[in-house]
């Protein structure tokens, strides 16, 4: 599925610069060691044709967990033994199983001084991956997805203006608990209201799908006007159920991730494409591997600029389409 | 006089030419402004609605649809406006990535002959860098035509009106000359109300009278 | 200005502005056919952009009664664009749907678009006619204002293009015969000039010469009979006819200087629209200072260096020589416009600035101290309003040429032409100005003591301080740095600004006579200065109405020329009067020498009041600020002179010599 054309290559070499050429800096190409999460997505296509682009030659060693954790350990074997230029993981989970938090640990159990490069990790100093993200001070750095919150919201004003506001979301997510928290701080600052409900928590301490519909019901009661779908981990399992109750209220869900739209049903999303991660990841990589930069003084960066996805049979459902302008700039998903 | 006219006509025509020559300039120059502005700003129009597109498509990756639309949409503008040349989609290392021109097509970026302008409108991705510029090659020579013939009209205007400037105002510059020194010229002479003479005749009469007044 | 000078300049005023109103007529005519198809081209890419994007909508399957804020998109559209009236999407039977602007009516202006992917839905686009009547409007009023400014130039050229030769045998001529009219017949100075006009002067006098002749021999007769009744009745009519007498003026050299002076000062004047702007561009921020605080600083230094070098240069132009003076004067000025073309900081602009600054008060000072040399009291006033006017017709012609030249060629070409200008004056003084030594007496240097003396007598410093120094800060202040800066961030061009700046130096030329001549009696004149500066400040207070507006602060300069006009004679003559109350008299050089530097303070004050308030509160409180400052300081004026009277004293006869601007 390797989709280079013309277009790809011309535009993502345009990002470094210069025109496609090879780059050697020792004997032969640069070895990296790919660890992903659940196969390969469009990071991985856009990490790849970024350094295609750029004329990096690369040997590729492509590992995947198939979300299974336990797999890790046996990696840092593997990454120790085999000694790549590089080392780049997919999601935060993954990142930690390599790399380690940067204030605990064992140094034995990780790979502390080969360069890493993540993609996706959504909070790197939270889950204590780095002390800082202009300066990473270790030997980790990386590409973050995450849009942020207020921006989120603004758009979901652009494309219809509220004044309250519902959320669903796992008050045991450490994360989810923070954005609930940046909500709460611009419901006061932007002027709407926020209701929340939380997923039923079974006795084992796991969250489950139980009357997510009653929930749902509540928020539309209560007079929300959005269903914010925020990138929270067991939310992005329960799409199928969380979407179809909020089309049955006729609430208008805004998702935080590509899934939520593209497969989930959402009404519209802002989101960081994967593809442009990849490749933000890539120019990472590739700042370590031709440049020689330590990742310790290389910044872990987010996208500048931030996708509209529009589903518009949903829009449809609703009666509710987005303003013609935006037209210009979102992504429409149709059929 | 006639040297005196000689020095001075010549001058004061000069100065008429040169202000009118400036005011016919200015003239021209501020329409021909308006005109190549509006002609401008229609083709940055075209630029900046080809680069959203074209935005998207980098936005989103290279989602194939949009590849193939794209060659035909850069047709669809150029062809739409008959003073577009071609629209391209430029790298930054001056390679033509897409055109509506097929011919243009992964070739360098050649300098253009003069008559050719561009307008240029940037392609930003999604973490800030330009990745290529839409161009809009359109001519000028047809507007340059246009305003060449405006130009004309206003020459075949002013020479007239400035020859007719210059023979007015050397007239009356002439004459206003002429009535100084036809004046002056008296002035030269005893003539009726002339105060020398009036002053000439009170003289003799104080003095040849005798003594006293009488 | 002599009965030949007026009617050459009227004829030649009248034939620029017939001739070029023709010409405009016609363009006008030709640039409507050319100009109009662009507008209907651009208005049919608008419309195909529109279409484009409702296409696209259709194509997503939006319904035609969802599309959602098209309506302001549209009216956006039409906002952004002052070609366009209206733009709207129509159904098959040409219901408009969605629109924005208001349609014309006229089927003349509207354009239609309806490619197929609209699915039936028209595109109306409408053109604004009033659009294309503005290009030709704003042409009228370029060409307007080409029109007067070429006609003033043409002016300027025909004091150095006729020689000074020629010229003076016409002026001879002109006062023999203005002379002979009023039976004055005393002899004039001779006219060395060879051509018709010297012969007729010569022939002139040589009857003059006779008529002398004859009377002296008559006058010796009656002596020599003692003819007492005779001697006294020839003596009544020489001294009827003033025979014998000689009439004591040089022709007047002192036009020499009136080429360079204009040449130089018209460069100056036109950097003014563009200026401040200019600075902007450069300006790096400062710790502690507001932009635009740190923006008028290089101005303040001009006007700063102006003032406080002027007292000094009078004597240093005198002993260097008046022509030497301004030649260096004018190539400091040369040398600093293209520094400043160049400059890429500041502190380079600062300099830059700097050295004109210097340049410029020496030509000021040289040109002045040049006709001081070359008159006689008696010519003193009609030669020092040829100076001022000068001054002002370059002030009248400088700013909107350079605004243009800024529009078209950009603002650094604009310094480097003002250069090339200031060269210009350059070579006009080496080849006009003779260098010897003139008549006039020297000027005064300032003392610190009479300026002690001065700054305790009361009249005279509520004059100076209420009047005379705010009455040139609101001018510095409000037209050569807030306007500028504001219309050019409202988005007008340089044009547009540089002929808004011609409003207060018309009303300048065109009402300081008429002011100056009502200004007869201490109390008229004490009304005048307090009403012309009420007048002055709170027409800033026109600015509240609309600050966007072009005409709100055309008014607002107008209010300000014409409260300078009512009070600039007057406060004038107030000086002089008001210095007979010092304690010990000072010389009338001296006295008006301080009366510049106060007003010379008060310009270099300006853009440092201007850029604080500016950065401060805004330029609409700036300029209410400093009106309301001026108006207050006027009629604190009023108050002082109505509650504290002057024991009477005779106005003195003071020539007319301060500034007109």
């Amino acid at each position: 599925m390797k989709r280079r054309t013309l277009l790809t290559v011309g535009l993502t070499g345009a990002v470094a610069g210069v025109m496609p050429r090879p780059v050697r800096s020792q004997g032969g190409p640069h070895r990296i060691y790919r660890v992903t999460f659940r196969g390969r997505t469009a990071v991985e296509e856009g990490f790849d044709d970024y350094l295609a682009a750029n004329g990096i030659a690369v040997e590729m060693i492509d590992r995947d967990i198939g979300r299974d954790r336990s797999l890790l350990p046996g990696m840092v074997e593997e990454i120790r033994a085999l000694q790549p230029d590089l080392v780049t993981t997919w999601g935060t989970t993954v990142t930690l199983g390599i790399a380690g938090r940067y204030d605990t640990g064992d140094p034995d159990a990780y790979i502390r001084s080969i360069p890493v490069v993540f993609a996706l990790v959504s909070a790197p100093m939270n889950s204590g991956l780095v002390p800082s993200l202009e300066q990473p001070g270790r030997n980790v750095t990386g590409a973050v997805h995450v849009v942020p919150t207020e921006t989120q919201l603004r758009a979901m004003a652009s494309y219809r203006p509220f004044r309250r506001l519902g959320v669903l979301y796992t008050p045991i997510e450490q994360n989810s608990v923070s954005i609930v928290g940046d909500l709460q701080a611009l419901s006061r600052s932007m002027g709407f209201e926020l209701i929340t409900r939380e997923f039923h928590i079974d006795p084992d301490g796991r969250p489950t799908a139980d009357g997510v519909e009653r929930r749902i019901a509540e928020i539309k009661a209560a007079g929300a006007e959005w269903l914010y779908l925020l990138p929270d981990t067991f939310l992005g399992t329960v799409y199928d159920r969380v979407v179809p109750a909020a089309l049955a209220e006729r609430l208008p869900t805004f998702g935080a991730a590509e899934l939520a739209v593209r497969e989930g049903g959402a009404l519209v999303a802002l989101v960081s494409r994967y593809y442009s991660v990849g490749q933000l990841a890539a120019s990472k990589a590739a700042q370590v591997l031709t440049d020689g930069r330590s990742p310790a003084t290389i910044p872990i960066e987010t996208l500048r600029r931030f996708s509209l996805i529009i589903n518009i049979d949903v829009a449809r459902e609703l009666d509710l389409y987005p303003p013609i302008e935006m037209l210009n700039y979102a992504e429409v998903l149709t059929g | 006089m006639l040297r005196l006219s000689l020095r001075i006509l010549p001058l004061f025509a000069i100065i008429v030419g040169l202000a009118m020559a400036l005011g016919a300039y200015m003239n021209f120059s501020g329409v021909r402004g308006a005109h190549l502005d509006l002609i401008e700003s229609r083709m940055q129009l075209v630029a900046d609605d080809v680069g959203t597109v074209v935005e998207m498509a980098v936005s989103v990756g290279i989602a194939a649809p949009e590849q193939v639309t794209l060659p035909g949409l850069l047709a669809r503008q150029a062809a739409a406006d008959r003073l577009i040349e071609s629209i391209d989609l430029v790298g930054p290392s001056g390679i033509v990535l897409f055109s509506s021109d097929p011919a243009r097509v992964a070739g360098a970026e050649a300098a253009d002959r003069h008559a050719i302008a561009v307008v240029d409108r940037a392609i930003v991705n999604d973490f800030g860098v330009t990745v290529a510029r839409v161009h809009v090659r359109y001519d000028t020579r047809r507007p340059g035509q246009a305003i060449s013939g405006f130009g004309q009209s206003v020459l075949t205007d002013a020479v007239p009106i400035s020859l007719g400037a210059l023979v007015a105002g050397s007239l009356a510059a002439l004459s206003i000359l002429s009535l100084l020194h036809r004046r002056a010229m008296r002035a030269t002479q005893p003539h009726p109300g002339d105060p020398l003479t009036e002053a000439g005749t009170e003289i003799d009469a104080a003095a040849g009278g005798g003594g006293g007044g009488r | 200005m002599n009965n030949f000078q007026v009617r050459l300049s009227a004829a030649l005023v009248v034939v620029l502005l017939v001739s070029l109103t023709l010409l405009s007529i016609r363009t006008s005519h030709h640039a409507e056919a050319l100009v109009v198809p662009e507008v209907a081209a651009k208005a049919e890419t608008v419309g195909r952009s529109v279409a484009g994007l409702v296409g696209q909508a259709l194509a997503y399957g939006i319904p035609t009664d969802r599309f959602i804020g098209l309506d302001d998109h549209l009216a956006g559209i039409v906002a952004a664009n002052p070609d366009l009236a209206y733009i709207a999407v129509l159904t098959t039977d040409g219901r408009p749907l969605y629109s924005g602007g208001t349609p014309t009516g006229d089927p003349g202006t509207i354009i239609r678009v309806a490619p197929e992917e609209l699915l039936g839905l028209v595109i109306e686009v409408d053109i604004d006619p009033a659009y294309v009547r503005d290009v030709v409007y704003q042409l009228w009023l370029d060409l307007a204002i080409v029109m007067v400014v070429t006609a003033l130039v043409a002016l300027e050229l025909i004091h150095i293009s006729f020689g000074i030769g020629l010229y003076g045998a016409i002026e001879g001529v002109e006062h023999r015969l203005s002379a002979l009219r009023r039976g004055d017949l005393r002899e004039h100075p001779s006219v060395s000039a060879a051509g018709a006009f010297g012969q007729i002067a010569r022939r002139i006098d040589d009857r003059l010469a006779a008529l002398t002749a004859r009377l002296r021999d008559a006058a010796k007769t009656a002596a020599a009979v003692a003819d007492t009744a005779r001697a006294q009745a020839i003596a009544a009519i020489a001294e009827r006819f003033r025979i014998g007498q000689r009439v004591g003026e040089a022709p007047m050299s002192v036009i020499a200087i009136r080429a360079p002076l204009f040449v130089f000062m018209f460069a100056e004047e036109l950097t003014r629209p563009f200026l401040p702007v200019y600075i902007q561009g450069l300006a790096a921020p400062v710790p502690g200072l507001s932009p635009e605080l740190v923006t008028s600083l290089p101005m303040v230094v001009f006007l700063a260096i102006v003032a406080l070098a002027q007292p000094f240069l009078g004597t240093v132009t005198e002993r260097a020589g008046r022509r030497r003076s301004l030649i260096m004067g004018a190539a400091l000025g040369a040398a600093g416009y293209v520094a400043t073309a160049f400059a890429f900081d500041l502190w380079g602009l600062t300099i830059a600035r700097a050295m004109t600054a210097v340049g410029f008060a020496l030509v000021f000072v040289a040109a002045q101290g040049f006709v001081i040399d070359t008159t006689g009291t008696a010519q003193r006033a009609k030669g020092m309003a040829m100076f001022i006017g000068a001054i002002l017709v370059a002030g009248l012609c400088g700013p909107p040429i350079g605004g243009i030249l800024a529009d078209r060629l950009g603002m650094s070409t604009a310094f480097l032409i003002a250069g090339g200008a200031a060269t210009a004056s350059l070579i006009l003084a080496r080849i006009g100005l003779p260098e010897r030594a003139g008549i006039g007496k020297p000027s005064a240097m300032i003392r610190w003591r009479d300026l002690g003396m001065v700054l305790r007598t009361p009249h005279l410093v509520a004059l100076l301080v209420l009047c005379a120094l705010p009455a040139k800060l609101i001018l510095v202040a409000v037209a050569f740095f807030l306007v500028p800066l504001h219309m050019e961030a409202t988005g007008q061009t340089q044009a547009a600004i540089g002929r808004l700046l011609m409003i207060y130096p018309l009303a300048m030329v065109l009402l300081v006579p008429a002011f100056a001549s009502l200004a007869r009696g201490a109390g008229q004149r004490v009304r005048l200065v307090a009403l012309g500066g009420m007048v002055a400040g709170l027409g800033a207070l026109i600015v509240l109405i609309d600050p966007d507006s072009v005409m709100a602060i055309g008014a607002v300069l107008l209010c300000l020329g014409l409260g300078q006009a009512m009070s600039i004679a007057s406060q004038s003559a107030l000086v002089g009067e008001f210095g007979n109350d010092l304690p010990e008299p000072v010389g009338e050089a001296t006295l008006y020498g301080i009366f510049r530097l106060v007003e010379r303070t008060g310009n270099a004050l300006g853009p440092l009041v201007a850029g604080t308030l500016l950065g401060i509160y805004g330029f609409v409180p700036a300029v209410v600020g400093i009106g309301l400052g001026v108006a207050g300081g006027a009629a604190l004026f009023a108050l002082t002179a109505a509650l504290a009277p002057r024991a009477g004293s005779t106005p003195p006869g003071a020539a007319f010599e301060g500034e007109a601007r």
